[in-house]
């Protein structure tokens, strides 16, 4: 359902990205996992359809309509309407909107978009209500605005609801799991889990093993310098955890 | 008293001088609009109406125009009264060309006077009258004295259009008496050619509360001046507004809190969206008397500027004499925020609505400084009112 070949990215005329190559199928879990400034995040950042991010050569196929389209040149929200979703790593504040109304127009110019019935409010009510249940989280949140105030463990949960509502694609879990004490890790991941399914992929970007107990990817991926140096399955991880990144870049 | 010709005539004569550049503070405003159209004045042969409607627990009072003087009750409510006095004590401090009107055009005056019996969970709402017949540049000028008495409690919304080929003058003097509250929520929706000023003062007196929040948009010209005098002590007033203005339009705030005894609290928060080439202006001043100890004041006003030809001219101002006092002031100027937008379009919001939501956002944000029965209210009409913020560029 992706296929990313030879990407190069630049941010402010930097070079971060240097001909990374990555694909993904639905039902997949993915890991990427690197060193700090190895590009995970710009990674995530491109196929969200940033536009502070300039691809400067390689692709990124995504498939539409069981055809395989070039990605960028969607709009970021052309690109979520078709199932692409990103979980920030740091979640935007946004005084003044709730989540409630927020939301609300999310579902619904995906819905539109897809075909599907829009909600009205009271439809959306209960339909998010059951959407904050998958991490445990109190109701009332969803009628305060958008992550102000939040704890950096709620702003993640955040994120998950809003992933539930969408019920994306394809989706990319940048850092989901950095500032989360091990109880909100496990309920965060369990929301993830439950979202899995044949028909979606999830591409999780981290530093750490952790998660990856809890959420179980089919393949790992080592991203270093701009580029995918190695892959495998959940057993680099482990070795990764034990020998640091130094032993496997060099 | 002067007839209706010769009313029209001082409205004529008066109009004829605006205000020079030295007479204007500080920034100085385009007046040339009342040279260019001849404004004729508007005088309605309507009648006052006051509507009681208990279901709704509301007040409706629609007013006729110049110098309408009878009042017809629908309905009844306690502890409210419309007198007409034609001696009336109304301040003349804080004069600007607008109000001093209001001596040549209505030298009498309507007082409405609330009672402690007036019922606290009711809402009062005022219609100001714009509509006039068509091709003709329209003058309306409202002069009204209000009076809360010691221990009432009153919500307003006050709604107005000022629409196009309308000059709307509105001169309001509020007298907050020991122990009263007012909560008056100004809503006022601009059209083409729409242009208006309002003059309210307010003297606030003992252990008094008022409340203003005032919403604009899309006026071509509006001005709207809010005056309080703090005459007793441990009074509150708070000021609050959100304004947008866009292609050709032009809004304009001055304030004046005058701290005159001590133990007293404001709190200005102003928020301005402009767009396109929309212009605004904000000159907030605060006064804290020598003898005012122990008084707090707070004074900030926020702007979007959502295009490059958007202009905002801005100046919070405290005047502090005394020496025991809390105040701080402060203005910001930003534009929207790329890593808002780009959230919200993650989650397949289109760029437009976006923009719209985080406009809406920007100023929605004053509401938690409403109290919680009008919260909702206000934000419906803030997101009418908002709904179209202009064209980014």
């Amino acid at each position: 359902m992706l296929n990313v070949k030879n990407l190069h990215v630049n941010v402010d005329g930097k070079s971060v990205l240097k001909g990374l190559n990555f694909s993904v199928k639905p039902g997949e879990v993915h890991a990427i996992m690197g060193p700090n400034g190895s590009g995970k995040s710009t990674l995530s950042k491109v196929i969200a359809g940033h536009p502070s991010y300039e691809v400067t050569e390689g692709s990124v196929e995504y498939e539409i309509n069981f055809k395989m389209k070039n990605l960028l040149e969607l709009s970021p929200e052309e690109r979520a309407r078709e199932g692409i979703f990103l979980a920030f790593q740091y979640p935007t504040e946004i005084p003044g909107l709730t989540n409630f109304d927020f939301l609300k127009a999310s579902y619904n110019s995906a819905a539109k978009h897809q075909g599907f019935p829009t909600m009205d409010e009271k439809a959306f009510a209960e339909f998010l209500r059951k959407k904050t249940q998958i991490v445990k989280m109190d109701e009332s949140f969803m009628y305060r605005p958008v992550n102000l105030g939040f704890s950096g463990g709620e702003k993640k949960k955040n994120e998950i609801i809003q992933m539930a509502v969408l019920s994306p694609r394809l989706a990319f879990l940048d850092e989901t799991d950095s500032g989360l004490d091990i109880d909100a890790l496990k309920v965060v991941a369990d929301g993830v889990n439950q979202l899995r399914s044949k028909e979606n992929a999830f591409v999780l970007v981290t530093h750490y093993q952790r998660l990856l107990d809890y959420i179980v990817p089919d393949y790992v991926h080592i991203l270093a310098g701009g580029k995918i140096i190695r892959s495998g399955g959940k057993e680099l991880a482990l070795q990764l955890e034990k020998q640091g990144y130094e032993d496997l870049i060099s | 008293m002067r007839n209706t010709a010769q009313r029209a005539q001082h409205l004529r004569e008066h109009l004829a001088q605006p205000p020079s550049r030295k007479m204007e503070d500080w920034r100085y405003v385009d007046f040339k609009f009342l040279q260019k159209n001849e404004y004729q004045l508007f005088e309605s042969a309507q009648d006052n109406h006051i509507q009681v409607i208990d279901a709704e627990k509301k007040v409706v009072i629609t007013l006729g125009s110049g110098d309408a003087q009878k009042w017809n009750w629908h309905g009844k409510v306690a502890g409210m009264q419309v007198r007409t006095s034609q001696n009336p004590q109304v301040s003349w401090d804080y004069q600007n060309f607008f109000s001093h009107l209001s001596k040549e055009l209505q030298p009498s005056r309507t007082e409405i006077v609330f009672a402690k019996d007036f019922p606290a969970d009711y809402v009062v709402e005022w219609h100001w009258p714009t509509t006039s017949t068509a091709n003709i540049w329209s003058f309306h000028h409202v002069a009204l004295s209000v009076v809360i008495e010691a221990g009432a409690q009153v919500k307003i919304v006050e709604k107005s259009i000022l629409s196009a080929q309308n000059f709307l003058n509105l001169e309001v003097q509020y007298d907050l008496q020991k122990n009263s509250s007012l909560s008056l929520i100004k809503i006022e929706n601009g059209q083409k050619e729409g242009r208006g000023c309002q003059t309210v003062r307010f003297n606030v007196q003992e252990r008094a509360q008022l409340m203003v929040m005032t919403a604009t948009a899309h006026a071509t010209w509006s001005r709207h001046n809010l005056y309080a005098r703090m005459s007793g002590e441990h009074s509150e007033v708070r000021f609050l507004s959100a304004s947008l203005a866009a292609q050709n339009e032009f809004i304009d705030h001055h304030t004046w809190i005058d701290h005159q005894v001590g133990n007293t609290t404001s709190l200005q928060k102003y928020t301005t969206v402009l767009t396109e080439d929309g212009h605004g202006v904000f000159n907030g001043k605060v006064y804290i008397h020598r003898d005012a100890q122990k008084s707090a004041a707070e004074q900030n006003h926020r702007t979007l500027l959502l295009s490059k030809k958007a202009h905002i001219d801005t100046k919070p101002e405290l005047l502090i004499e005394a020496d025991d006092v809390k105040a701080k002031h402060g203005a910001t100027v930003g534009q929207i925020s790329q890593d808002e937008l780009f959230y919200l379009q993650s989650r397949g919001i289109d760029e437009a609505q976006a923009r719209q939501f985080l406009v809406q956002a920007f100023l929605s944000r004053l509401t938690e400084e409403l109290p919680e029965s009008l919260r909702s209210f206000f934000q419906q009409e803030l997101k009418k009112l908002m709904a179209n913020p202009g064209e980014p560029s």
